[in-house]
């Protein structure tokens, strides 16, 4: 192949196009090892919420502890906001081998190639579309959640493979330690001192700049030559850049920090009656008139019964706190009162087995109906909620009654209930 | 050796089981989105970003002496990540008139204070450790050391 032996006269394909001193096997490694890890929780979180909402026969979702759900779709957001930072440094590290010549040197190394693409394709996907949808913003096609479920398994396989193809380079960089040390350059923010060659290092040349510093750059230390950052001060920026990024969003869920969450999409005190809301009263064409007086709640079970909204006020009460938490990171601690699920399931004529299917005055979909499992209904901290934080629930929050329940997903936490079958 | 082909053959299983996911659960009138989306932020990275940053990175070894040039680069880079994160929030394409709690904040007006916190503690870190540095270049005559 002729035509491949040299490689075609672009900057980027020259020897030299790229800074080397920066690149280097362990940096990459120590990247790579916390973008991995930040997929992990991202994946391992994302399944507990899938299930959450898509329940299975094997495995029995406990009420308790009841803030679980808050905590795992929170680290699902944290984690998933630091990979922004990481795949993008990631990235920047390997980036000399997008360029490499020839770019296919056998069949294998081709497939290697395509699972790259496929790994650093679905991630950008996954991370741009997750960020969106936190925003509740779709200028796509194709469905969010379905394709945010498939593609973490291509992710996930996808790096596998990346692992098994790379497994001794990552051993080596693991085991490498800074054995030279040289005087510290000027401007540097620190001593670090790798000086192992590597594969995508190409010294003497700096980034974008080959001709115009090559001079220079060959004449000086080659590591940080030109007072640039060192490897260390690199990873040291990738800790700060995670850490902005952090701050400036996980007021979302962790109520103390909402005053800094200057970027969050979110404010866990911004709402009605200083609770957010995901789905508005109008959005599911619920009106002022069809939550009147002609609201009933009807009970259905072996004692199927009708309560007006007075009759339901006049019932023991029990005030609960608990999170709302949504799907999309947010999460928000509020006091509910309500009647006990125990109670209605009772009226019903059920018992502590008992399941509880749970319709709304909004029409089908994916919001107007849920199931409560018996460990949930039976549980003492479930209730048919009329009131948040001491005022009856705004429209927007499910008046006249809501369930709240632990360890859900705010989805699941039906608003506008008008009806409960017991079976 | 074993361990790794071992790694690959899983990866290989759980990708295309996640490709088969795909293919199963989305409409097949949305692949041909679903693709150019996914060449679209390749590319957006590979050629766009990437430019931007090696143009970005020439600028800055053209234009800071050498001895704040970490320092500034460093600036930059977390200030471009919260850029890159913050978009979705800027463009706020979600918002709601019925739903002023779904993105209730002034993203521009908090970026631009985020951007200026980020620009005043680069310039603060990059003159003291540099005065650091230079006293500490200077103490080998100090009677205290």
């Amino acid at each position: 192949m002729p035509l491949l032996t040299n490689p075609p006269p672009l900057l980027p394909f020259q020897p030299g196009a790229f800074s080397s001193a920066l690149r280097s096997k362990r940096g990459t490694t120590i990247i790579g090892i916390s973008l991995a890890t930040a997929v992990v929780l991202c994946f391992v979180t994302g399944l507990y919420s899938h299930v959450q909402q898509k329940p299975v026969d094997w495995l029995t979702i406990p009420p308790i502890p009841a803030s679980a759900y808050r905590v795992s779709q929170g680290v699902h957001m944290i984690a998933g906001i630091a990979a922004i930072p990481l795949l993008l440094l990631k990235l920047w590290s390997v980036y000399p081998r997008l360029w490499a010549w020839p770019p296919i040197k056998s069949v294998l190394h081709g497939l290697e190639r395509l699972s790259i693409f496929i790994l650093v394709g679905a991630m950008i996907l996954q991370l741009a579309t997750g960020m969106l949808n936190n925003t509740q913003f779709y200028p796509w096609e194709f469905p969010f959640v379905a394709t945010h479920y498939a593609i973490a398994f291509v992710i996930v396989g996808a790096i596998l493979v990346h692992l098994g193809v790379h497994g001794s380079d990552i051993a080596k960089a693991l085991r490498r330690r800074h054995n030279v040390v040289l005087p510290p350059a000027v401007g540097s923010l620190d001593t670090d001192a790798d000086t192992e060659p590597d594969a995508t290092a190409e010294p003497g040349a700096v980034s974008g700049s080959a001709a115009a510093t090559s001079l220079t750059a060959s004449t000086e230390n080659p590591r940080d030559a030109d007072g640039s950052l060192t490897r260390r001060g690199l990873l040291v920026t990738g800790g700060l850049a995670v850490g902005a990024v952090t701050v400036t969003t996980v007021g979302q869920t962790v109520a103390p920090l909402q005053d800094v969450a200057a970027l969050a999409p979110r404010i866990p005190s911004i709402g009605p009656q200083n609770v957010p809301v995901n789905r508005t009263a109008k959005a599911a064409k619920v009106t002022p008139l069809t939550v009147g007086n002609s609201y009933r709640l009807t009970l259905v079970g072996a004692q199927s019964q009708e309560f007006t909204l007075a009759e339901l006020r006049e019932m023991p009460q029990t005030e609960v706190v608990l999170p709302i938490s949504c799907v999309e990171g947010w999460s928000a601690n509020a006091a509910w009162v309500g009647i006990q699920m125990q109670e209605l399931v009772r009226l019903a004529g059920g018992g502590p087995t008992s399941n509880v299917r749970v319709m709304s005055l909004e029409d089908g979909g994916l919001f107007g109906r849920s199931q409560l499992p018996s460990q949930f209904a039976n549980h003492p901290l479930t209730i048919l909620a009329l009131q948040l934080n001491g005022e009856p629930l705004d429209l927007d929050h499910g008046y006249p009654a809501r369930i709240m329940a632990p360890n859900r997903p705010g989805v699941l936490q039906t608003k506008w209930v008008n009806r409960l079958e017991v079976t | 050796m074993i361990l790794r082909v071992f790694l690959i053959a899983i990866g290989t299983v759980v990708m295309a089981f996640g490709g088969w996911t795909l293919y199963e659960t989305i409409p097949q009138s949305t692949f041909a989105n679903l693709g150019i989306w996914i060449v679209a932020g390749v590319l957006i990275h590979d050629i766009l970003l990437a430019g931007l940053v090696a143009a970005g990175g020439w600028a800055i070894g053209r234009l800071i002496p050498a001895r704040f040039r970490a320092y500034v680069q460093s600036g930059f880079i977390v200030a471009g990540v919260l850029v890159i994160m913050a978009i979705p929030v800027l463009i706020a394409g979600g918002r709601q008139p019925d739903n002023p709690s779904l993105l209730p904040l002034d993203y521009p007006r908090n970026l631009a204070i985020v951007l200026g916190l980020i620009a005043i503690g680069t310039v603060l870190t990059a003159v003291v450790r540099e005065r650091m540095s230079r006293s500490s270049v200077k103490g080998d005559k100090d009677p205290a050391q």
